[in-house]
C-alpha cells in the first residue's frame, strides 16, 4: 500500500464512543464490527441472568405449546429459562460442538445457549454450577419467555475442614 | 388474504378477534404474558407465546418480544386490538418494516390523528367545525394565555395533546385559577403521555359524547354508521353506550357522518375508526377527535347494523373493498352495550382484581356477552379491570333497556366486585330512561346521591 492512512485506528474517537453510549442504552451484550478486514468487538461485562427454580407445580398450558412440565427431578433441580422469545441454538453456531451436554458440568456465569431473535443473539448463561439433568429445548426451536431450558442439579458445596 | 394473525392484546379483545379470524378461516397466534398464562385467548388461539412477564411495559407493550413471537410463529399479520400498541406508530412501522401486514390504517394515519392538536387541523381542512380553543399548545410562562383563556370564554378546560382519558385535564371556571390549573395539568400530562402539551377548549356544562364508526378501503371509498352516544361516563371512561342516539335526528345523522368521512378521507385513512364528536344542546356538534383502532364499543353498531366490525376491518386491511354504502344498512331497532368493571361502586370503584369463584352469564333473545372470564379465573392486577361487555338489541330504545335490565340481573359474579349494581341504578334513573344524558350524568347523579 503506498501513502500513509490517515484513519489507521479501526475507528476514530467519536465513533468509538458512539457504539459504547449505544450499548449502554440498550441491552446489547456483544457487539462485533468488521471493517477493511480488520474486526472489534465489544462485549458488555454480564451477571448470570436470574433463573427461577424449578419449584412450579405442572399448571394448565395453552394448547399448541403443551410441553411436559413435570415436577422437578431430584430435590430442588435447578431450571434455566429463556429471557426472551426466540430460537434455541443449543451451540455458538452450526459447526461449533453444543455448549452444554446431557450429564455434563456446568459452573455459575457459564454460557449454556443462545436464543435468537431478530438476527440478535441473546446469550443464556447458568446462575447455579452443578450437573446437567435435561436438555429441554431442541437446537432451532422456537422458544417462548420464560421456557424452561435446562435442568441442573446444583452441586452442595463441600464441608468446612477443621 | 391473510394466513395466519397474531393478535398483539388480551381479554375480550383479544377473543374477540381470535373469533373473527377462526371464522374467516385464519390461522391464529395468541401472545401473552406470565401473568395470563390461564388466559381465554390463549386457549383459544392455535398457537400461543409466553412474551414476558406480568407488568405491560414487559409483555403486551414490549416491542421486540412481540416482533420476535410473529418471527417465530411464521404470521404475516398483527392485530393490535384496542389499547397498548394499537395506535402506537412505532409499533406499526416496525410491522411493517418486518414485512408484517398491521390490521389498522397507516403509521401516517396514527400520527396524524393520535397527535391531539394535528388532528383538529385536519378536521378544520375537512371544513368541520371545532370546539373554541387555543389551537395550539399553551404554556403558563406565555403573557398571552389569559387572552386567549377570555377569548374562548369561559369556563375553559385545559387537555392534554400527547393523550386522553381524563389526564392532564383541568376545567378553569375563573381566570385566576388559569396558571395553575395549566401547570398542574401540563405535570400530568408529562407523567402519563412522556410529553407535557396542553391545549385550551370551550368547557360545555352539558355536552353529548356522540361517536361516528366509518369503514374505509383502498380505494378511498369510505362508509359511515349511525351514531353512537356514549355520553354516561365517569371520569372520561366510557361506562354505558347506545345506538342510535336519542338526540340524534336523521338529517343531524346524515351532517356527522358526513363530516366524519370527510375526515378520513382527509389523511386517506383505511379499515375502520371512529370520529368523535362533542354536541352541545342546541344540536351544534364540534370535532372532539379520532380514534384510529376497533373500540371497546364496537358491539353495539355490529348489533344494530348486523354488520360484523372486526371481520371487516381485517378484509379491509388484505386489500378487499367494500361492497355496500350506507342506504344498503339496516337499521335494526336500538342496542345498547354497559362495561361490567372488576370494580367496587360503594368504594369510590377501586379495582378489585381476584378470583371468580361462580359465574353465571346473562343469555337469551338479544343478548350478547363479550368476555374472557370464566368460572375459577383469576383476575391479574396488572390490566384493566374490564371483565365483561353485555350488549343488547331490541326494537326500541325503552325495549332495549328493559332487556338490558334482564339481562343484568342474570348476570352472576361470585369473588369479586364489579359495577352490575351501579349500572341497574342507572338504568332505572328517570333522566337516564328519558334519554336526558350528558357527559355530566354520572357525576351529577351520583354526587347527587340519587345513585
Amino acid at each position: 500500500m503506498n501513502g500513509s492512512d490517515k484513519k489507521t485506528d479501526l475507528f476514530d474517537k467519536d465513533e468509538f464512543k458512539e457504539i459504547v453510549a449505544y450499548m449502554e442504552k440498550t441491552d446489547l451484550e456483544f457487539v462485533e464490527f468488521e471493517r477493511e478486514g480488520r474486526k472489534i468487538s465489544f462485549r458488555r461485562a454480564m451477571a448470570a441472568i436470574p433463573a427461577s427454580r424449578a419449584s412450579q407445580a405442572a399448571s394448565a398450558r395453552p394448547e399448541g405449546e403443551r410441553r411436559d412440565e413435570e415436577e422437578p427431578s431430584g430435590p430442588e433441580a435447578f431450571s434455566i429459562r429463556s429471557p426472551i422469545v426466540g430460537r434455541f441454538h443449543s451451540s455458538m453456531g452450526p459447526d461449533r460442538p453444543p455448549l452444554v451436554v446431557d450429564g455434563g458440568l456446568v459452573t455459575a456465569g457459564q454460557k449454556v445457549a443462545i436464543v435468537e431473535a431478530m438476527k440478535i443473539k441473546k446469550e443464556v448463561f447458568s446462575a447455579v454450577t452443578g450437573r446437567v439433568l435435561e436438555i429441554l429445548a431442541r437446537d432451532g426451536e422456537a422458544v417462548e419467555y420464560g421456557q424452561e431450558l435446562f435442568r441442573v442439579q446444583p452441586e452442595q458445596e463441600p464441608a468446612q475442614e477443621g | 388474504m391473510f394466513k395466519k394473525v397474531l393478535i398483539a392484546n388480551r381479554g375480550e379483545i383479544a377473543v374477540r378477534v381470535i373469533r373473527a379470524c377462526k371464522e374467516l378461516g385464519l390461522e391464529t397466534v395468541a401472545v401473552h404474558s406470565e401473568a395470563d398464562r390461564n388466559c381465554l385467548h390463549a386457549r383459544l388461539a392455535d398457537r400461543s407465546i409466553c412474551i414476558g412477564p406480568g407488568p405491560a411495559p414487559d409483555s403486551y407493550l414490549n416491542i421486540p418480544s412481540i416482533i420476535s413471537a410473529c418471527e417465530i410463529t411464521g404470521v404475516d399479520a398483527v392485530h393490535p386490538g384496542y389499547g397498548f400498541l394499537s395506535e402506537s406508530e412505532d409499533f406499526a412501522e416496525i410491522c411493517e418494516a418486518h414485512g408484517l401486514a398491521f390490521i389498522g390504517p397507516s403509521k401516517e394515519s396514527i400520527q396524524k390523528m393520535g397527535h391531539k392538536i394535528e388532528a383538529k387541523k385536519i378536521a378544520r381542512e375537512a371544513g368541520i367545525e371545532l370546539i373554541p380553543g387555543s389551537n395550539g399548545v399553551v404554556s403558563a410562562d406565555d403573557p398571552e394565555l389569559p387572552k386567549i383563556a377570555r377569548k374562548i370564554g369561559y369556563p375553559v378546560i385545559v387537555k392534554a395533546c400527547g393523550g386522553g382519558g381524563g389526564k392532564g385535564m383541568r376545567i378553569v371556571t375563573r381566570e385566576e385559577a388559569l396558571l395553575e390549573m395549566v401547570r398542574l395539568a401540563s405535570n400530568e400530562a408529562k407523567l402519563a403521555f412522556g410529553d407535557p402539551g396542553v391545549y385550551l377548549e370551550k368547557f360545555f356544562e352539558e355536552p353529548k359524547h356522540v361517536e361516528i364508526q366509518i369503514l374505509a378501503d383502498r380505494s378511498g371509498k369510505v362508509v359511515y354508521l349511525p351514531e353512537r352516544d356514549c355520553s354516561v361516563q365517569r371520569r372520561y371512561q366510557k361506562l354505558i353506550e347506545e345506538t342510535p342516539s336519542p338526540a340524534v335526528g336523521p338529517k343531524l345523522r346524515k351532517k356527522l357522518g358526513k363530516a366524519a368521512r370527510r375526515v378520513a378521507q382527509e389523511v386517506g385513512y383505511q379499515t375502520v375508526g371512529t370520529v368523535e364528536f362533542l354536541l352541545d344542546k342546541d344540536g351544534q356538534f364540534y370535532f372532539m377527535e379520532m380514534n384510529t383502532r376497533i373500540q371497546v364499543e364496537h358491539p353495539i353498531t355490529e348489533v344494530l347494523c348486523g354488520i360484523d366490525l372486526v371481520k371487516w376491518q381485517i378484509r379491509l386491511a388484505a386489500g378487499e373493498k367494500l361492497d355496500f354504502d350506507e342506504d344498503d344498512v339496516r337499521v335494526n331497532g336500538h342496542a345498547m352495550e354497559c362495561r361490567v368493571n372488576a370494580e367496587d361502586p360503594d368504594h369510590d370503584f377501586v379495582p378489585c382484581p381476584g378470583r371468580i369463584e361462580e359465574l353465571v352469564l346473562p343469555g337469551g333473545p338479544g343478548v350478547r356477552v363479550d368476555t374472557h372470564i370464566y368460572s375459577g379465573y383469576t383476575i391479574p392486577s396488572f390490566y384493566d379491570s374490564l371483565l365483561a361487555k353485555v350488549i343488547v338489541g331490541h326494537q326500541d330504545r325503552d325495549t332495549a333497556i328493559a332487556r338490558m335490565r334482564r339481562a343484568l340481573g342474570e348476570f352472576s359474579i361470585e369473588g369479586i366486585k364489579t359495577t352490575i349494581p351501579f349500572h341497574q341504578k342507572v338504568l332505572e334513573h328517570s333522566a337516564f330512561r328519558y334519554g336526558d344524558v350528558t357527559t355530566n350524568f354520572v357525576a351529577k347523579h351520583v354526587f347527587g346521591g340519587e345513585i
